[in-house]
């Protein structure tokens, strides 16, 4: 067991960490609020590059014009704000209907990976932003992935108690009452719109969060990080764990991970590289569609509140 | 029928057409305080569209509904359904609407919403360990309580969606209830509604009227309104043909003709 | 005509014919089926590629492949249909969803047989000149399929008993079943067409961009924006006018944004062609 594999150990744990926090986050969207988000990935960018943006000292890298030095905690604060009040603009659309955002939300989503992509002055373009941390430099490479691990994993509890929370609390029944029968809540006075908005940026902020924790772990951002794949990989792992549960996200993204990690193992044809990955997809599209069918509800079923 | 009761709703004049039919062709009513006001007619007479039209779910293109003296108009615009929630207008719904997924009793403790619940501030007073939610144990009181008042305390664990029509809709009565309205809106409240259950339901609405409560129904089911209404309008191809007390109905010689000249009244 | 402009011109007619074929499909089953078809663009890749191997690895001519390929992806679309769209009847959200899945396994499915490098396909269209201007055969082919896919829907909704019952689909499928309207075989017809129209679409794409495992995917966002612009009826006149208005502000941005944002002006126009759908509604 020699110390870089611990660490290459520890940092497959962080990186599955920071997906159960954005399973959790789409399933308070989806699972509790029916509301579709495709543009995950988008705020997760959003969180990562704020952060990176205000974490930089622009002397330190040439192509980029734009950065405030800030520390981390200062650039993570920032970096959720200015992702809420995106997320508040995007969820405006929800008044005229669900498909329309899950439509706007998918379009957001590439406008800002195409956004980042050019943007050099802002974002670094394709090269992207490195940043440096204090931890990474006090750190050896063992400390560094030990540290991370226990932060993301107390974000990941963070994470995972105040989601239950308030699923379980009125703002969660509200939000389920609304999922189930939207005319119905209306009736009984709720206004329903206003409340997805606010289901809708508070799991963008929680997304943004996630990415702005990838990025102070990777200390690096470039766009290939955040494809329009990773959007899909989330809604498989809620889809298969079982959508409205949290417990159910946590073992639908562990189930993902190991596929995962088992077809990149596994599936190699040597000599045909691009098999591996291609399978790898229809694989998930099969188990998309195979579950969406037989089994909506995933492997452990919703548990939406208190009372079953 | 008492003079000096309070007019609570007032329409004047309501029109709607949808293209080239004219669905509602000139109605007003008024309807008094803790009263059980019914609203019958053949199908096809626009009791449906006229419903509509106070409960807001449709706009009237011209006319004026009142709300205890206040113009309410503006409001019953689709999209506001729920502002006509806050002001104390409640409705129910021809098939049972509800929430199917949640238990009877946690069906009974969506509403009411306060805006406190809805809000963000309380939001991230869930984020501080150990805040329980105060109201929740009220809420969950109030809520076993009606279970109680509808005699269904036995079900509090069973999901909404496994129950007959007439347990749905006695639910849905509960629900509207915990609202605290005014005026209860009752589409159809015994559509689909099997006869053992009928009665149960004409009793809680008759106990909203000792309440205070009014009630506005439509119903196709003749003798029910005839029992437990106060006034009946009986509206003929969206037009009101006639107003009175269910005897004044029951002798009406227009009201039978319009029933297509049924002989007697239809009883189901 | 000043030469200057022409150029603009030719890009602007191919790339609305383009995009109305792709988009036709996509349109017919968003308005008889309910649901925005993730995958649609993806059988549009599929065509292209069928195209390309009779042509290039079994060596037959390009007009019978290009039938062969157009039926054949019909038949694919109606096959998807019922092992899995079926059984999501009514349900937008999860179709929706069931659609992103089928869309990746039909990339991929692509990916993997055929490879992830550009193809071209060897297909030399003559030139026509008129008035001094060249006119490629790759605008004149897209315009004669675009035209000849208009002037048939139109002809099939307004005089043919599927139409009917297309209409009739898409307007109420409930009321139309009532009417003893055969509403399954009316859809299995819907996809067949889909997929036909979806299959030329990517021939003419690949007349002028290469030909990727991605190809029909990449456009997927823009037949989403011009089929909510088109409207709730199925009217194919305002969706190919949906094409122009959307293709043209592209066009017209290019003077003044890079490249790369082409895509997000049309995605700006999806935006506010929802919002000027919803006011109008009101």
């Amino acid at each position: 067991m020699t110390v870089a594999f611990i660490a290459f150990c520890l940092s497959f744990i962080s990186l599955f960490l920071i997906y159960v926090i954005l399973v959790l986050a789409l399933n308070l969207q989806w699972g509790q609020a029916g509301i579709l988000n495709f543009g995950l990935v988008g705020f997760v960018a959003l969180g990562a590059y704020t952060t990176a943006i205000c974490m930089l000292d622009p002397s330190t890298l040439a192509h980029v014009d734009v950065g405030f030095g800030l520390p981390f905690p200062v650039a993570f604060v920032i970096a959720i704000i200015v992702t809420g009040i995106i997320a508040w603009l995007v969820s405006a659309i929800v008044r005229l209907g669900l498909e329309e955002l899950a439509i706007i939300s998918l379009a957001f989503a590439e406008f800002l990976h195409v956004t980042i992509s050019n943007e050099e002055w802002l974002t670094g373009g394709t090269v992207g932003i490195y940043i440096s941390s204090l931890l990474d430099e006090k750190l050896d490479l063992l400390g560094y992935n030990v540290a991370f691990t226990v932060i993301l994993l107390v974000a990941a509890l963070l994470v995972y108690y105040f989601t239950t929370k308030l699923n379980f609390s009125q703002f969660g029944r509200i939000a389920n009452a609304i999922r189930q029968d939207e005319i119905k809540a209306k009736s009984l006075g709720i206004d329903t719109v206003s409340h997805r908005m606010k289901i809708f940026v508070i799991g963008s902020m929680i997304m943004a969060a996630a990415g702005s924790l990838y990025i102070y772990f990777g200390l690096r951002a470039v766009p290939e990080l955040y494809p329009v794949g990773l959007t899909f990989a989330i809604w498989i792992a809620l889809i298969l764990g079982g959508t409205g549960n949290n417990l159910g996200a946590v073992l639908g993204m562990g189930i993902y991970m190991l596929l995962d990690m088992l077809a990149r193992l596994y599936l190699n044809i040597p000599g045909h590289p691009e098999i591996a990955a291609g399978l790898k997809f229809v694989i998930i599209g099969l188990l998309l569609v195979i579950l969406i069918i037989r089994r909506p509800e995933g492997i452990l079923g919703p548990k939406r509140s208190r009372y079953g | 029928m008492d003079n000096k009761a309070r007019v609570i709703l007032r329409c004047e004049n309501l029109e709607k057409s949808f293209g080239a039919t004219r669905a509602i062709d000139g109605c007003s009513l008024e309807v008094q305080e803790a009263t059980i006001t019914s609203i019958i007619g053949p199908n096809g007479s626009g009791k449906t569209t006229l419903f509509n039209l106070i409960s807001g779910f449709t706009s009237p293109d011209s006319g004026k509904i009142y709300y205890k003296d206040r113009d309410i108009t503006e409001l019953c615009k689709k999209s506001k359904s729920y502002t006509l929630a806050e002001l104390g207008i409640a409705q129910s719904f021809q098939l049972a609407r509800g929430f199917g997924e949640m238990t009877i009793l946690e069906s009974l403790m969506v509403a009411p919403s306060l805006a406190s619940d809805n809000s963000l501030t309380s939001v991230f007073k869930l984020l501080l360990p150990g805040t329980k939610e105060v109201s929740r144990w009220e809420r969950e009181k109030k809520a076993k309580e009606m279970l109680q008042e509808l005699g269904l305390e036995k079900k509090s664990a069973e999901k909404l969606q496994d129950q007959d029509v007439g347990t749905q809709k006695l639910v849905e009565l509960g629900q509207i209830f915990l609202l605290g309205p005014s005026i209860f809106l009752l589409d159809e409240p015994l559509a689909g509604v099997s006869r053992d259950k009928v009665p149960l339901l004409l009793n809680y609405i008759k106990g909203l009227r000792e309440r205070g409560k009014t009630i506005v129904m439509i119903e196709h089911k003749m003798e029910p309104v005839l029992n437990i209404s106060d006034i009946i309008y009986v509206l003929v191809n969206g037009k009101i043909l006639v107003r009175g007390s269910p005897k004044e109905i029951r002798e009406d010689q227009r009201v039978k003709e319009a029933y297509l000249g049924v002989s007697g009244v239809r009883t189901e | 005509m000043a030469p200057q402009v022409w150029p603009i011109i030719n890009s602007f007619l191919l790339e609305t014919s383009t995009l109305f074929l792709l988009a036709t499909g996509f349109f017919l089953i968003h308005r008889t089926a309910r649901f925005l078809n993730i995958a649609h663009g993806d059988y549009a890749t599929l065509g292209a590629y069928l195209v390309w191997s009779f042509v290039s690895l079994v060596g037959w001519n390009v007009w019978l492949a290009l039938v062969i390929s157009v039926v054949v992806t019909g038949l694919f679309a109606v096959l998807i249909d019922q092992v899995s769209y079926k059984y999501l009847r009514g349900a937008p959200l999860a179709l929706l969803l069931c659609s992103i899945g089928v869309g990746l396994v039909v990339r991929y499915v692509i990916f993997i047989a055929w490879g992830a490098r550009f193809k071209k396909l060897a297909f030399a269209l003559p030139n026509v000149e008129i008035l001094g201007t060249v006119i490629s055969g790759s605008l004149i082919l897209a315009l004669v399929f675009g035209g000849f896919v208009i002037l048939l829907a139109y002809y099939l909704l307004k005089y043919t008993g599927l139409g009917t019952s297309i209409r009739a689909v898409a307007d109420n499928p409930k009321l139309a079943e009532s009417f003893g309207i055969d509403t399954e075989k009316t859809l299995k017809f819907a996809w067949f067409l889909s997929g036909c129209s979806a299959a030329l679409g990517g021939v003419v794409l690949v007349l002028y961009r290469p030909l990727t495992f991605d190809m029909g995917f990449m456009w997927i966002l823009l037949i989403i924006a011009v089929s909510i612009l088109a409207g709730t009826k199925i009217n194919f006149s305002l969706l190919l006018g949906a094409c122009s208005i959307i293709v043209g502000g592209m066009e017209l941005s290019l003077f003044f944004i890079s490249e790369a944002y082409r895509t997000g002006i049309g995605f700006a126009i999806l935006i506010i062609a929802i919002l000027v759908r919803s006011a109008l509604e009101k």
